[in-house]
């Protein structure tokens, strides 16, 4: 198995044209997956999480929005053509969406649904396809998966939908799965379900995965690697212990405080980040967050911050990036001590 | 879960009290129970959080209070007064001291009025004259964050979502509601603004001396804001009590399930607790007995057979439960929820999932805790049962022999790891519960009941007609599809909850301001 990323994205940018200006959904946004890990993208809604999904899937409406680099391994999927692509998808890289009841189709029975990627990009035949549907529903814990493969969408419940949805993402043995919100649409104990259900099948699969969540919760305990988006620019990357126990930029950081916890203290001011996301059509130049920062000063927005290294497998974009105590800063170098 | 039962109320005192409330609603299927003997008290000044997971009738009890939907059976005292059986007329009055925000902000306010007329839209349909309700208009405005000239005359679709909940908090707020009932109102808005919009609901509970009820399915947000805590599953009550108490020693096992399932901000360890099994059953053919037995780890024949009552279990918490988690047995469940914390979280569950239901909370238990007692390695599923003892007398027994077990874990949890000396039962959390019940003693009530009263004959024509039209009939046509919290109904019963009179007497006269935009 070759040591080289799955997944190298490189300056990709997606603009959707909208009747009142272009809006820049993601920006310049690099970063690599390697074989068999999970990489967990959060931002808030607007953050470009899911249009940068969407683009390295290749299912931007009109192609012409995106630019840079998707290298699939080896293979840019932005410039290939359209059948090759066709190729790819379902069977090397799959997708999970956020609300089950509208991604599976409504009228066709979960057998079919099932079944259709493999008999078509491996050529089962409908007998052996039938039998790999039980074992799939099997697997990801659908109980009486004979009845269930007779089943039209509405006659299961979420959970039990975004369980067929995963097994038929799975049905090909990709090679990357992307979960986009999989688990908002469900209640807790549920989502839960589904969480440990994506983690296992990653890992005993040896699947590469990139889960996508408004909610840093979801992403801590079940990810390798964490990205963390605002407003369409990667504000910071790293391994995901260390981008939760010492979060640098300080947007995570106050996302990760303005999250309720179940331990909150009763009645105590909640912190809050400040101020609303800056106009998608318009973002000011240098840091976007700049304008909600409590550390901003003018460097911030000229010339503005790089993603640079910090620290062991951590990137961040920031100029005034938190500290931890075993650093300090100097002269706007950071100093390992 | 299953729980009825009213060892958990609080008499006379309280400002809303809901008595075995009932609703139903007809559907193809057969008749759901959407909340099914419901019995709570809310205490002046206080916070009262219910929480569940869609379908657990949180919402309709909501609604039920402010009589949007029709109760099927019940009693509901506000101030002393019984409203389940209050006139239509009543309730428009009444309506003005009970107040309601809901999940979907954008799509609760009228499309066609701009922000400094929605946020009065009430006082309009009291009569208040045009000077009043502007200097209210722009005095509420700047309270709710939006003192900006800017906003006053933007329409609901240009504000974002944390804007337009601003919004309708302002408009609940005008009217000076006693009573303020908030639906999922930050579950729509992204983590940055949820935490403006909870602080200000706090700020503007104390500025307002509110009475809050509020309803959502996230526990760190419902933590965040409450005092006590109802806890439902399925149209019933599991459990209730301070919410200190009720997170951090949960004595009804969904409960427990509930807040293990609530994912960490914390690489190390994906959640606290083992995985609930199944789905929630259909509420058209609910389990008999206790509703939760069917996913409940606990479970025995006992619970399918009898549905059990509410019961206090510790001073100031109650869970209707036949074998709720004592203090000790909460004990027994920390090291199992150690043991996925590394990051063997999947295959442990994976393992569970196919094991038998009550065998999945016996293993783990077995394997923590080897060293340190014989019968638990002898006979694994006699542990939890030995820790069960229903009754809170037998509970420092229980806390005794834990003691010991408990020892050797690593003390992950800060919770229980206060909680090991003995002498636990009676006073297991420091603080003084009562104490924080009793609250502002003096209800503020009146001025607006009076200042309402005066002018109810003149908008009584309007009213009705909207009211007739509106929040009976839609309520019930809409929800038909009950269990979920029926989201659409909810926008068109806001604008009547909050102005019955101005949405029948308007449309006409904003028409033409419609061309504007």
């Amino acid at each position: 198995m070759s040591t080289e990323p799955v997944l190298q994205v490189r300056n990709l940018r997606a603009y959707i044209g909208t009747p009142r200006g272009v809006v820049r959904a993601v920006d310049d946004v690099s970063l690599d997956l390697d074989r068999g890990h999970a990489l967990g993208v959060v931002g808030e809604s607007g953050s470009g999480k899911s249009v940068m999904a969407r683009a390295i899937m290749g299912l931007m409406p009109g192609r012409s929005g995106c630019s840079g680099q998707v290298l699939f391994e080896g293979r840019d999927l932005l410039t290939l053509p359209r059948k090759q692509r066709a190729e790819i998808w379902g069977k090397h890289i799959a997708m999970v969406f956020q609300d089950p009841g509208r991604s599976l189709n409504p009228v066709v029975r979960v057998e079919r649904q099932l079944t259709e990627g493999m008999r078509k990009h491996l050529g089962v035949s409908r007998t052996e396809a039938h039998g790999r549907a039980l074992d799939l529903l099997q697997e990801v814990g659908v109980p009486d998966p004979e009845k269930r493969l007779r089943n039209y969408p509405h006659e299961l419940s979420g959970g039990m939908r975004q369980r067929v949805m995963i097994a038929t993402a799975l049905a090909c043995r990709p090679t990357l799965l992307i979960a986009d919100e999989p688990t908002t649409a469900l209640d807790v104990t549920v989502q839960r379900q589904i969480l440990d259900l994506l983690r296992r099948v990653q890992r005993s699969h040896g699947m590469s995965m990139i889960l996508i969540s408004h909610d840093l919760a979801i992403v801590a305990g079940r990810t390798d690697r964490t990205a963390v988006m605002y407003a369409g620019k990667l504000a910071e990357s790293g391994a995901t212990r260390e981008v939760f126990d010492a979060p640098r930029h300080r947007y995570t950081h106050a996302l990760l405080e303005a999250t309720p916890t179940i331990d909150h203290e009763r009645h105590a001011p909640m912190r809050l980040i400040t101020g609303s996301l800056p106009d998608p059509t318009a973002p000011p130049p240098g840091c976007r967050f700049a304008a909600r920062c409590s550390h901003a000063d003018a460097a911030c927005s000229d010339p503005g911050p790089q993603m640079v290294s910090i620290g062991t497998d951590h990137e961040v974009a920031c100029l005034s990036p938190v500290q931890t105590s075993t650093e300090q800063i100097t002269g706007g170098e950071l100093v390992g001590r | 879960m299953a729980g009825s039962g009213t060892a958990h109320l609080r008499g006379e005192e309280a400002l809303l009290s809901v008595r075995d409330l009932v609703v139903e609603y007809p559907t193809k299927g057969g008749v759901v129970q959407a909340v099914s003997k419901v019995s709570f008290d809310v205490l002046p000044g206080e916070t009262l959080g219910i929480v569940g997971e869609s379908g657990c009738g949180k919402s309709t009890t909501g609604r039920a209070v402010l009589r949007l939907d029709r109760l099927t059976a019940g009693q509901i005292d506000f101030a002393g007064e019984r409203i389940d059986e209050a006139s239509g007329k009543r309730m428009r009055e009444l309506r003005r001291s009970i107040q309601m925000i809901f999940q979907d902000p954008v799509a609760s306010l009228n499309p066609r009025r701009s922000v400094k007329d929605i946020v009065v839209e009430g006082l309009a349909v009291t009569g208040a004259p045009a000077a009043e309700r502007a200097s209210t208009s722009s005095s509420i405005l700047e309270q709710v964050g939006l003192g900006s000239e800017r906003f006053a005359d933007m329409m609901p679709r240009q504000l974002s979502g944390g804007q337009a909940q601003r919004v309708a908090i302002g408009r609940a707020l005008a009217l000076h509601p006693q009573l303020l009932i908030c639906d999922e109102p930050v579950s729509a808005l992204d983590v940055s603004v949820q935490a403006q919009i909870l602080n200000l609901i706090e700020e503007l509970k104390a500025q307002f001396n509110l009475t809050v009820v509020f309803i959502a399915h996230d526990l760190g947000v419902v933590r965040a804001v409450s005092d006590d805590v109802l806890v439902m599953y399925l149209g019933k009550v599991c459990e209730f009590g301070d919410a200190d108490m009720v997170y951090d020693q949960p004595a009804h096992p969904y409960t427990r399930a509930l807040l293990d399932s609530v994912p960490l901000t914390d690489a190390e360890r994906g959640f606290t607790g083992p995985a609930l099994e199944g789905d929630l059953p259909s509420p058209l053919s609910p389990p008999t007995g206790c509703r939760f037995r069917t996913r409940c780890p606990r479970a025995e024949e006992r619970c399918a057979a009898e549905e059990p009552e509410i019961q206090e279990i510790r001073p100031g918490q109650y869970a209707a439960c036949h074998f709720p988690l004592s203090l000790g047995a909460t004990v027994t469940l920390a090291p199992a929820a150690e043991e996925p914390a590394a990051e063997s979280t999947p295959e442990t569950t994976s393992e569970t999932e196919a094991a038998a239901v009550p065998a999945a909370a016996a293993e783990p238990a077995a394997t923590v805790e080897p060293a340190a007692t014989i019968e638990a390695r002898t006979d694994p599923v006699a542990v939890p049962a030995a820790l069960e003892k229903p009754a809170p007398t037998d509970e420092s027994a229980a806390g005794a022999k834990s003691a010991p077990l408990e020892k050797p874990a690593p003390a992950e949890k800060p919770a229980p790891a206060e909680k090991p000396s003995p002498a636990e039962k009676p006073a297991p959390v420091e603080e003084p519960v009562p104490a924080a019940k009793s609250v502002p003693a003096e209800a503020a009530v009146p001025a607006a009941a009076v200042a309402t009263a005066a002018v109810v004959e003149k908008s009584e024509s309007a009213g009705e007609a909207a009211a007739a039209t509106t929040s009976e009939p839609a309520a019930s046509a809409e929800d038909v599809v009950p269990a979920e919290d029926v989201v659409p109904a909810a926008p068109a019963a806001t604008a009547e909850a909050a102005k019955p009179a101005a949405a029948a007497a308007e449309p006409v006269k904003s028409e033409p301001a419609k061309s504007d935009i």
